[in-house]
């Protein structure tokens, strides 16, 4: 009885000096606040990435034909985060453009490997106007890069306006016309 | 047969209330003397530790800053019970609440221990990142029994990295997540 009592006890020691032995872990925590802030940011620039006019020219050399031709391409270039479930738009508009002349615009979505994210998608061809209108939509969080023609294209034709306004074009040089490019809050 | 059961429960009381009276004797960081028995108590410094996922020009992806304000310190020894030692002993990372922004990466990296103010086999930090998730991973490995010192910055300085692996799903948000370091020493 002594001798089985004996083993007993060894046997249970040996455990827990074992246990106690192999083994001691603690640990200790730590907080980490994660903050991503909605992220709103448009910047035009021309081909070369600067920001810069470009220039239209309205002429013709045959004779018997309208003026045309004044055609020119920039970008937008962009950093977008939403709110989740969230997209935005860009829209233009200008202040003032020569009497009997309008100006259309074509938006392209970025394709330059610099960016990434949602891009969204170009509306069709949009006559401007003195109100905004939109030229892309379904814009996510996206960024489209800082190079020359990274970012939203615009390609921009100027020409002499519907039928009944030609009457009103006047020959005019260096006129600065503002096109206000807006990135809208997300929706 | 009563006696027995007895005497074995006053061994184990014995035994388990020494360890308790043992670990509570250390901060860790402290030197603990190597003859007594298994510790393993690891602590920071606790610092306040917040990143912003943000960008102030047009056409850059927001890219946060890292952080390395975290210093982790610890104090580890066995008792030697005939046994070889390996040194094995582990600091290992998990998160335990909250979770990584969607469409973003968290990762962290742990530098070699200071050396100013600590002593020992203080092991080796992995050398890359690993990405933080609720699965417990090594950071640093072979740590022997050593002391990091107890100052706001002895330790191991940790470096926390956050980064876009898919800028289509980052969404506006604020969040908290809890990391939780774990030193484990095994001795065998």
């Amino acid at each position: 009885m002594k001798k089985n009592l004996l083993s007993q006890i060894i046997i249970v020691v040996s455990f827990l000096m074992l246990s106690a032995s192999s083994y001691a872990q603690s640990n200790t925590t730590q907080q980490i606040s994660m903050g991503i802030p909605e992220v709103l940011l448009i910047n035009a620039v021309d081909t070369t990435g600067n920001v810069a006019a470009i220039s239209l020219e309205l002429t013709t050399n045959v004779a018997g034909t309208a003026i045309a031709g004044g055609t020119g391409t920039s970008y937008a270039q962009v950093s977008s985060i939403v709110a989740s479930g969230q997209t935005r738009s860009i829209q233009a508009s200008y202040d003032v453009i020569p009497a009997g002349t309008s100006l259309d615009v074509t938006g392209t979505t970025p394709t330059s490997s610099n960016g990434d994210g949602t891009y969204g998608s170009a509306v069709s061809t949009i006559t401007l106007s003195t109100t905004p209108q939109d030229i892309f939509t379904g814009i996510g969080s996206c960024y489209t890069g800082t190079s020359a023609k990274d970012g939203y294209r615009f390609d921009w034709k100027w020409n002499a306006s519907t039928a009944g306004q030609y009457a009103n074009i006047v020959a005019t040089t260096g006129t600065a016309t503002t096109v206000t490019l807006t990135i809208t809050a997300g929706q | 047969m009563k006696k027995t059961v007895y005497i074995i429960l006053m061994i184990t009381a014995l035994i388990i209330f020494s360890n308790k009276l043992n670990a509570q004797t250390y901060v860790a960081g402290d030197s603990v003397p190597t003859q007594n028995y298994n510790v393993g108590l690891i602590d920071s410094n606790h610092p306040y530790i917040g990143m912003q996922f943000n960008t102030t020009t047009a056409g850059l992806g927001a890219s946060p800053a890292t952080n390395s304000d975290l210093f982790v310190r610890l104090s580890a020894t066995a008792r030697n019970y005939g046994h070889a030692y390996s040194g094995s002993g582990t600091i290992s990372a998990c998160i335990t609440a909250g979770t990584v922004p969607q469409g973003t990466v968290f990762t962290l990296i742990s530098a070699p221990c200071t050396t100013t103010n600590s002593g020992g086999s203080l092991g080796t930090p992995i050398t890359t990142p690993i990405i933080l998730s609720t699965t417990d991973q090594n950071i640093v490995t072979n740590i022997g029994t050593c002391y990091t010192g107890t100052n706001d910055t002895d330790g191991y300085q940790m470096t926390f990295s956050w980064y876009s692996d898919n800028y289509k799903q980052i969404h506006s948000q604020n969040t908290t997540i809890t990391i939780t370091f774990t030193i484990t020493v095994a001795f065998h």
